[in-house]
């Protein structure tokens, strides 16, 4: 147990090690934490990201508990990614409204930890210990503005009904442990359906897609997300609206692409239903939305039932474009709601639509940025939303669901309209729109990152896709 | 068994468990409650006074609001407590495995227990142990 382990957890004891340090500074080091801290999270969410993306284990760890393949490591460097733009973006952020200490900064790594456990577990036991780190993390982390009323809302709506959601997961697993006889996923999802294990199989499966649903907020389980998002600061509501979202959605490719040809044949049309509900009732929602969180948050909602429309193809080869689109979401979210943090004032945040008047003119770099990501969420071309929406639709149809293909096209074609409003109201009209503090370099600088990915991966997506259906053709052996 | 014939043993003992004597059992019971419940509301005699609307609070009488505050370090200290409560659970069931696990065990758990300590002392140094002070160190 000493000898290969250690690797496979290598970009986890980093964090971790990040984490309880960055504590300990600041409890111990007070006079000098406000610069350390800052500087121990971005190494050791660095140090994740290299450990995972260069150094290969070669082989699962922890008693097959833990996975090190090349699935788990390219999400764990997304992640990292994640992470490090989120704190970059949260630098000046969170310091000029105050609650840039020892707390915000470590729960962060905490929460990287539980979002790598989860998109990397292959045991029940690990899915769960990843994905209750990475909720209890993001409870603390809504709730960072400690004064603000609507971030304490945000994180109670999120905890009460996050906890509730946890309880049927947890139930869930306990009855999918009670039919198969394994903790083991892919062993469990494997295992034939018979007579007797139908029901239990069944009613396992439901009740750990009532608590994955909520985590990825799937149309009847989606009410706490435009509340949340708009309650929480904004670079928190990027991390959760991509780091949390994608962890799962991994976890859930995992769990499809592990499942029996007999149990895939029942969980199909509930992915059909969710899919299609989820891309209606978010698109449709989104249109009568005043508020560009909230606009954003319905839109995410929208983006994740395309995903699960593309996840229905995963036994014909589709999971590739699901990932390639989760890489890509995770880029445009990040972006969108990281222009939302670096757009706005200094006592308050930019909520309403009508305050971005003019934003275009008077800021061009960092509307810029929010225009290319809502031009990449809505699918148009030449950015990576183009490629990402081309392949996933692309997929669906090519496994059969023409049906579900053309109500997922007609609900993108409704969503441009509430996509080009925005920019109307950035670009076509003039008007105050108020100071916007400096947010640094590195701010700036990972805006331009994201921007430069985005139109990078539109123009040439194919070295990414190739790595990627690579990376899956060698999950699902 | 041979002396009982084979028909009076299926008509003795006939246990099949299945849901119509559970269906039953529930609507038997239910309507018994039912029927206490609304006889001893109906028939008995309803006298109010001061002593009787009282609530019970195990013998003692209860003294002044019951919409009093609780003070917020109480939630707290609670907190601390069920956290180093759990580390307790997880040394003992190490302490049961104490020889299989051996020296590497020995490790693991010291590093558990030193990273609670850790995390006692930063509880301590940020302020979370002191009782109702408003001074708040930061």
């Amino acid at each position: 147990m000493m000898d290969s382990g250690w690797l496979v957890i290598l970009p986890h004891i980093s964090l971790a090690a990040g984490g309880i340090l960055i504590f300990c500074a600041g409890a111990f080091m007070r006079r000098r934490a406000s610069d350390i801290i800052p500087v121990l999270a971005f190494a050791s969410a660095a140090c994740a990201g290299v450990s995972s993306a260069w150094i290969d284990p070669g082989g699962p760890g922890f008693l097959g508990m833990l996975d090190s393949g090349g699935f788990s490591r390219f999400f764990a460097v997304i992640f990292s990614l994640i992470t490090l733009m989120t704190l970059v973006f949260s630098h000046h952020y969170a310091r000029d409204r105050g609650f840039a200490g020892d707390e915000f900064y470590g729960v962060l790594l905490f929460a990287a930890l539980g979002m790598i456990l989860v998109a990397g577990a292959s045991h029940w036991l690990i899915f769960f210990l990843g994905l209750e780190l990475l909720s209890l993390s993001l409870y603390v982390l809504i709730a960072a503005r400690k004064n603000d009323p609507a971030s304490n809302e945000a994180a109670l709506k999120y905890f009460v009904m996050g906890s509730v959601a946890g309880g049927f997961l947890t139930f869930g697993i306990a009855v999918l442990y009670a039919v198969t006889g394994r903790m083991d996923i892919s062993a469990g999802l494997g295992s034939t359906m018979t007579a007797d294990n139908r029901a239990g199989l069944l009613l396992g499966l439901s009740l750990v897609m009532v608590g994955i649903g909520f985590k990825i907020s799937l149309v009847p389980f989606h009410l706490w997300t435009p509340d949340v998002y708009q309650g929480a600061p904004a670079p928190v509501t990027a991390f959760l609206s991509t780091g949390s979202k994608v962890a799962v959605f991994a976890a859930l490719l995992r769990f499809s692409l592990c499942s029996h040809e007999a149990v895939w044949a029942y969980m199909a049309p509930l992915f059909w239903g969710l899919a299609a509900l989820t891309m209606i009732v978010g698109n449709v929602t989104a249109l009568a939305q005043t508020h560009l969180k909230r606009l954003l948050a319905y839109s995410s909602i929208a983006q994740m039932g395309y995903v699960l429309m593309a996840l229905l193809a995963v036994k014909h080869g589709g999971a590739s474009a699901v990932v390639f689109y989760l890489a890509v979401y995770a880029l445009m979210d990040l972006g969108a709601f990281g222009a939302v943090a670096v757009l706005s004032g200094e006592d308050r945040e930019r909520d309403d639509l009508e305050d971005y008047r003019g934003m275009g003119y008077v800021h061009p770099w960092r509307a810029g940025l929010l225009a290319v990501c809502l031009f990449s969420l809505a699918g148009l071309p030449p950015t990576a939303g183009f490629i990402g929406k081309f392949v996933l639709f692309h997929a669906a149809i090519q496994a059969g669901y023409v049906a579900l293909a053309l109500v997922g096209i007609l609900a993108a074609i409704v969503s441009v309209y509430y996509y080009l409003r925005v920019m109307g109201i950035l670009y076509m009209r003039t008007g105050e729109c108020g100071i916007v503090p400096r947010t640094g370099i590195l701010g700036d600088g990972a805006g331009m990152m994201i921007l430069a990915l985005l139109l990078l991966l539109g123009i040439v997506p194919s070295p990414l896709l190739t790595a990627i259906s690579n990376i899956v053709s060698s999950l699902s052996h | 068994m041979d002396s009982i014939p084979q028909g009076a043993i299926q008509a003795l003992s006939p246990w099949e468990p299945g849901i119509f004597g559970f269906v039953v059992y529930f609507i038997l019971v239910t309507g018994l409650m039912a029927v206490i419940l609304f006889l001893s509301g109906w028939l008995g005699v309803k006298k109010k006074n001061a002593e009787k609307t009282r609530p019970y609070e195990s013998g003692i009488l209860p003294t002044g609001s019951a919409r009093l505050r609780y003070p917020v370090p109480f939630f707290l200290v609670a907190t601390f407590f069920l956290i180093f409560d759990v580390e307790a659970a997880y040394i003992f069931s190490w302490a049961i495995a104490f020889k299989e696990l051996g020296w590497a065990g020995w490790l693991q758990i010291t590093f558990f227990i030193v990273v609670l300590a850790v995390s006692l002392f930063y509880v301590w140094f940020k302020g979370g142990l002191e009782w109702g002070s408003t001074t708040r160190r930061k």
